[in-house]
């Protein structure tokens, strides 16, 4: 089929979306940033696309609800990173989402796109992970996103589910968190890898991006930060990655980045007199 | 008319910036067309293959397909190419790179044009590919083209080559890898072609040689070039990439099976990558003897540069790299042999530096090492050896011209950046990253060299009113030549720079003055204009009038012709180097740079925070383009320094798209301070040179020595990607690639060269210029 | 399919396919090239235009997905009489412009970062506009046409 003749749906509400979902091979279009750009190289080639802009109204929206903030799938990076509850309240989410791509690309990518995409590069994911979010399928049911994550683009949904919306737990204000991400150049950039961290008294939380098939959780790393190790903590990271070479960066030096991007973040955090580096100063 | 200079030197404001801002159609991609039709282009599915069968029925029969051409549609001669045509139009018996055309497609729509692509069918017989340019010279290696892989061999020979090494108090000797860096214009290639009612054929296309395209497309259609009408001017950014041609041929075959209808080729990014000329990825093995007093004694240097499966520019990019080996010292020996070599790693040509910044890189590496090793100061040992009027480089060119060296230096020493150096290294923010600051000297050969005809013209055209039209095949490119040129003809005539329409680009109106290419542009432009402007104010003069305005009247009265034309040919040097073809230049543009990095020790990354960027241009025609030109060179620098490759793997492109070859961004230019020296050129017109390539050929030295000096390791591949330099900091071995394996197959290398050369038959392939006599290598 | 916007002020009205991008129809089926497509994956920022009031890359936007929008291009920028956009002019005065061709797309971001935030640091100049590409200028003089903007529309 041509790309010309695929059709677009735009569906005025939930409903009506999830059963066109339900036609094998159609497929959710939001901000396009990636879906736009699989379909041109014609990595996806979809029935029909379902084009989700009009349900704005419904599921781009930044909610809090006592200890928990809700995001709408529909919410963009931009919005979020307007939001002041966002930048108060889920200050790690902010930091991630500040480094996906350049406004315009920010103006256009939501955040259900973001996790549906499913990709381990995908960069408020990290974040995502560290919040120990849940996201909201189809409006009603919640699953964890370790859990919702299978591998690269593969998501446990079933045909017609739709990422609605994802929520989590609003940060203490008594903790300190950061990401921190390495690309090849400052802006507009994949991640080769990336660290989240959030840490509060007895609590620590460490995701890594883009060093394995999906986000990973490193508890490993976290309970050695609890404990005060921060070099443990690094090698657990870098224990935990199970990054691939590719045109980018070797899986040798991904590796070698979980760890240190970690404890580049804890010195951010903490200061570089409260963190002993692994591998030694080079000079 | 007044001789008092008013517009040369003045920061005008561009004359192209206002349509360009409000998004007029004035780039051939843009034009407006009428009942167009779209074509495409089918590329090689292998890097190297036999081809054993093209079938288009398919393809033919797709309703909205107008037609299909293949190498049996090629009237003409089926090769093209700036020196040898080597690289056919469409390919009949074999492919040699991933871009290669195999057929052309017009159709209703583009993807009606992508559907018909689809169904063209195409046997191969995959041949083993040559992927290593070092490989390929040696013995057994897998032949790209049947004259052999070696399309050129330079060898230079100059002094007492081995008793400077075994007098020498220091010898430093690396390998040094640079990358295949793309031009990533930001428009990609494209334009319309169409057969006119009038039977002549139009091409719209973004292009640096009009004259030389028209030539190329005539050739290959065998027809009359004044049957053919290249408009080639502005161009969304070249910077080399499309000095050869580019789609010309293509709109040339479609357009003759296209009813007159106009048709248009807009390449996409991906196959801009592919298909388009690279800068050539060069491995330098260097080695440089300097005495205990620190006077540099000799230079030694085995260069291999990949120009891919066609030569393109290869020889020339060689043979400029080469001329250039000795940078801004004496060297009072020399022994460089280069190589450029076929492979089927998509193909190389013409890149901003021209070859200058693969051999630059290594040489003021080897510099860095020497003034560590001696305890000097790296800048102090520079000045030591910097040539001054009247050497001679370390070819033998007698460099008579002005030398803008010492001046250059000095500017370099008196900026911030290198006098602030200390202040400004321990200003870093966080502890785990560490600053340094180094520095890179240069001069670039300017026109096209000994030998090779160069030349320019103009014509200017009085208008009704008093204003000029003034025409030069000199393309606009993104460099402001435009501005410049209305500058020149503003002064030259003593009108307003308002007053004067530039016409670039097109064969139609002006005479041919050459390339946009070798920092030639305002140099020839801008002689070319003034000579003419001399004859228009005879025409002025022969009038009586008192204006231009009034002039025209009379000169319409009298029946005269108010379109007048002047040329002139380019300096060159008396002597040339035997054996380098079109060696030496005359005409040198100078420059320096310092950089201020800091490096991340816990990932490898550098971010370049300062230039000091240093000129010498001559007189500067316009201060401002001057500092746009310095800015975006530096910009291009540093891209090649830590971030650009095109990954080529068995000839295979793994990057071809924005988000794998990155560029840099915003966030990743330093500031630039740019400081222009005019050294006064007496040949030159209003005392000017031209400076377009100087700024990008110093950055990747200055980065690479303030990365030692941050960090004390030296890189010797770029880009210097994070994982280069982390690796390198830990001491990774695999971070040097000099093994005595590596050592084995350059010494393999040599031998082989030599002997490709000695079996080489007179006559066969690239006419090759004769070296001097070849020791035992 | 039909579709409806408003480009530049103007209600359109043209017949697309609907996952045609919404640069496509802007330049080839409404002639307005003021936006390019020089990487055709958002990577580049050529094609930047505001869409209800917000920049997106038009290579990127689905047609169907510009129903009803608002569409604000480089060509409707300037004043009727062709007077260049106080920000059109910075970049001249600024001397920004080289080859040009990234030039329409780094001025729609300039001029809307500027309707956002009329007085950005340079921090922040540099973070609105890190979304665009040029090969030619080194972004300096980008830079610098923004604050000169800024200093202008104030």
């Amino acid at each position: 089929m041509l790309q010309a003749d695929v059709p677009v749906y735009t569906p005025a509400t939930l409903a009506e979306a999830r059963q066109l979902l339900q036609e094998p091979g159609t497929r959710p279009v939001a901000g396009g940033t990636d879906a736009m750009v699989r379909f041109k190289d014609g990595v996806w080639r979809p029935t029909a696309w379902v084009n989700l802009l009009r349900l704005r109204g419904e599921l781009a929206y930044i909610r809090e609800d006592g200890d928990w903030l809700e995001v709408g799938a529909l919410t963009t990076f931009s919005e979020l990173l307007a939001s002041r509850v966002v930048r108060e309240r889920a200050p790690l989410l902010a930091k991630a989402v500040r480094t996906v791509g350049g406004p315009a690309i920010r103006n256009m990518g939501t955040i259900g796109g973001n996790i549906g995409t499913a990709s381990p590069a995908g960069d408020s994911l990290p974040a995502l992970y560290a919040l120990d979010a849940e996201v909201l399928v189809n409006g009603v049911t919640t699953i964890g996103i370790a859990e919702l994550m299978l591998g690269p683009g593969r998501l446990k949904l079933q045909a017609g589910d739709l990422i609605t919306g994802v929520r989590f737990r609003a940060q203490a204000p008594d903790e300190v968190c950061t990401f921190e991400k390495l690309g090849l150049r400052a802006a507009h950039a994949i991640s080769l890898a990336s660290v989240a961290v959030r840490l509060a008294p007895g609590m620590a939380r460490v995701a890594l991006g883009a060093v394995a098939p999906t986000v990973i959780r490193v508890p490993d790393a976290e309970a050695a930060l609890v404990a005060g190790h921060a070099a443990a903590a690094a090698a657990a990271a870098q224990e935990a990655a199970r990054p691939i070479s590719d045109v980018r960066a070797s899986a040798e030096y991904r590796r070698a980045m979980a760890g240190n991007l970690l404890l580049r973040g804890l010195m951010r955090m903490l200061g570089p007199n409260l963190v002993s580096p692994i591998g030694g100063d080079p000079r | 008319m007044t001789n008092q200079q008013t517009w040369i030197g003045k920061s005008v404001h561009r004359v192209d910036a206002p349509a360009k801002l409000k998004g007029e159609p004035v780039y051939m991609t843009d034009r407006p067309l009428e009942n167009p039709c779209f074509g495409r282009v089918l590329r090689s599915r292998y890097p190297h293959a036999r081809i054993l069968r093209i079938d288009t029925a398919k393809a033919s029969a797709l309703p909205g397909v107008i037609c299909v051409l293949t190498h049996k549609d090629v009237p003409g001669l089926n090769g093209f190419g700036i020196v040898i045509p080597d690289q056919p139009v469409l390919c009949f018996d074999k492919v040699r790179m991933m871009g290669d055309a195999l057929a052309l497609v017009a159709a209703e729509t583009p993807e009606i044009a992508a559907a018909a692509l689809d169904l063209i069918e195409v046997d191969y017989e995959p041949l083993p590919i040559v992927d290593d340019a070092l490989a390929a010279i040696m013995p057994g290696s897998p032949l790209v083209h049947e004259t052999g892989n070696i399309h050129l061999r330079t060898v230079i020979r100059r002094g007492e080559v081995a008793q400077a090494f075994a007098e020498a108090a220091v010898v430093v000797d690396h390998v040094y890898f640079t990358p295949r860096q793309a031009h990533m214009f930001l428009e990609t290639e494209g334009g319309v072609g169409q057969l006119m009612p009038n039977g002549e054929l139009h091409i719209w296309c973004p292009a640096q040689a009009a004259f030389r395209d028209r030539l190329q497309v005539a050739r290959l259609l065998g027809w009359d070039p004044e049957r053919i009408r290249e408009y080639s001017s502005p161009s969304g950014g070249a910077f080399g990439g499309k000095d050869e041609l580019t789609v010309q041929h293509y709109l040339a075959l479609l357009a003759l099976h296209t009813g007159g209808r106009p048709v248009k080729i807009h390449l996409s990014r991906e196959e801009s990558t592919v298909a388009g000329i690279k800068r050539h990825p060069f491995m330098v093995q260097m080695r440089t003897a300097a005495a205990a007093d620190g006077t540099f004694l000799a230079q030694e240097a085995f260069v291999v540069a990949d120009t891919g499966a066609y030569a393109s520019l290869g020889g020339p990019v060689l043979n400029l790299a080469i001329e250039h080996i000795g940078g801004v010292y004496r060297f009072p020996s020399l022994n460089v042999e280069g190589y450029c070599v076929y492979t089927n790693n998509g193909i190389s040509g013409a890149f901003r530096g021209f070859g200058v910044p693969q051999v630059l890189v290594a040489l003021e590496s080897n510099i860095d090492e020497i003034a560590r090793r001696l305890g000097r100061d790296p800048l102090d040992l520079r000045r030591q050896n910097l040539i001054q009027r009247g050497d001679l480089s370390a070819i033998g060119n007698p460099m008579t011209t002005g030398v803008g060296n010492q001046a250059v230096l000095e500017a370099l020493e008196n900026s911030p950046t290198w006098k602030e150096r200390t202040a400004k290294k321990a200003a870093v923010t966080d502890p785990w990253k560490r600053r340094g600051v180094g520095i890179g000297l240069c001069m670039q050969g300017l026109g096209l060299g000994k030998g090779i005809p160069d030349y320019g013209a103009a014509v200017i055209e009085l208008l009704p009113g008093g204003k000029f039209k003034v025409g030069i095949s000199i393309q606009e490119i993104g460099t402001g030549n435009q501005t410049a040129y209305a500058q020149f003809a503003a002064e030259a005539l003593g009108c307003d720079v308002a007053d004067v329409e530039v016409i670039q680009g097109d064969t139609g109106y002006s005479a041919d003055a050459g390339t946009v290419t070798a920092t030639r542009s305002v140099f020839t432009g801008g002689k070319a204009i003034q000579i003419t402007a001399e004859k228009m104010v005879a025409l002025l003069r022969s009038t009586g009038a008192e204006s231009y305005a009034a002039a025209y009247a009379v000169a319409r009265e009298r029946g005269l012709e108010t379109k007048v034309r002047g040329s002139f040919a380019w300096p060159e040097a008396d002597e040339e180097i035997p054996g380098a073809f079109g060696l030496p230049h005359h005409i040198y543009g100078y420059g320096a740079q310092a950089a201020l990095v800091e490096v991340d020790t816990l990932t490898g990354e550098v971010q370049v925070l300062e230039v000091a960027s240093v000129v010498d241009t001559g007189k500067s025609i316009n201060p401002m383009g001057v500092e746009g030109q310095s800015e975006g060179g530096v910009a291009q620098g540093v891209g090649l320094a830590l971030m650009e490759d095109t990954v080529v793997r068995e000839g295979r492109f793994l990057n071809a798209n924005m988000s794998n070859y990155i560029i840099p961004t915003a966030g990743d230019v330093p500031k630039v301070e740019t400081f222009i020296v005019e050294v006064h050129e007496e040949k030159g017109p209003s005392g000017a040179k031209g400076m377009g390539e100087v700024p990008i050929v110093p950055t990747m030295p200055a980065i690479f020595g303030a990365i030692y000096d941050a960090v004390g390791v030296q890189m010797f591949r770029a880009p210097a990607t994070p994982e280069r330099v982390y690796m390198a900091m830990m001491g990774d071995p695999s971070a040097t690639e000099d093994t005595p394996a590596l050592r084995a197959r350059i010494a393999e290398g040599r031998r082989a060269g030599l002997a490709a050369q000695l079996h080489q038959t007179e006559g066969e392939g690239y006419a090759q210029p004769k070296g001097p006599e070849d020791e035992e290598a | 399919m039909e579709l409806k916007m408003n480009v530049n002020g103007q209600p359109v009205a043209v017949e697309v396919a609907p996952t045609e991008p919404l640069l496509q129809v802007l330049r080839e089926r409404l002639g307005l090239v003021g936006a390019k497509e020089p990487c055709g994956k958002g990577e580049c920022g050529g094609c930047t235009v505001l869409m209800n009031g917000q920049t997106v890359n038009a290579c990127l936007v689905m047609a169907a997905q510009a129903e009803g929008a608002e569409v604000l291009t480089v060509e409707g920028l300037a004043a009727p009489d062709g007077k260049l956009h106080p920000v059109q002019q910075a970049f001249v005065e600024a001397g920004a412009v080289q080859c040009g061709y990234c030039m329409t797309g780094m001025v729609m971001s300039a001029f809307s970062l500027l309707q956002q935030n009329p007085q950005p640091t340079e921090a922040e100049i540099k973070e609105g506009m890190e979304g665009n590409l040029c090969r030619c200028t080194g972004y300096q003089k980008v830079f610098d046409a923004v604050n000169l903007a800024a200093g202008r529309l104030r």
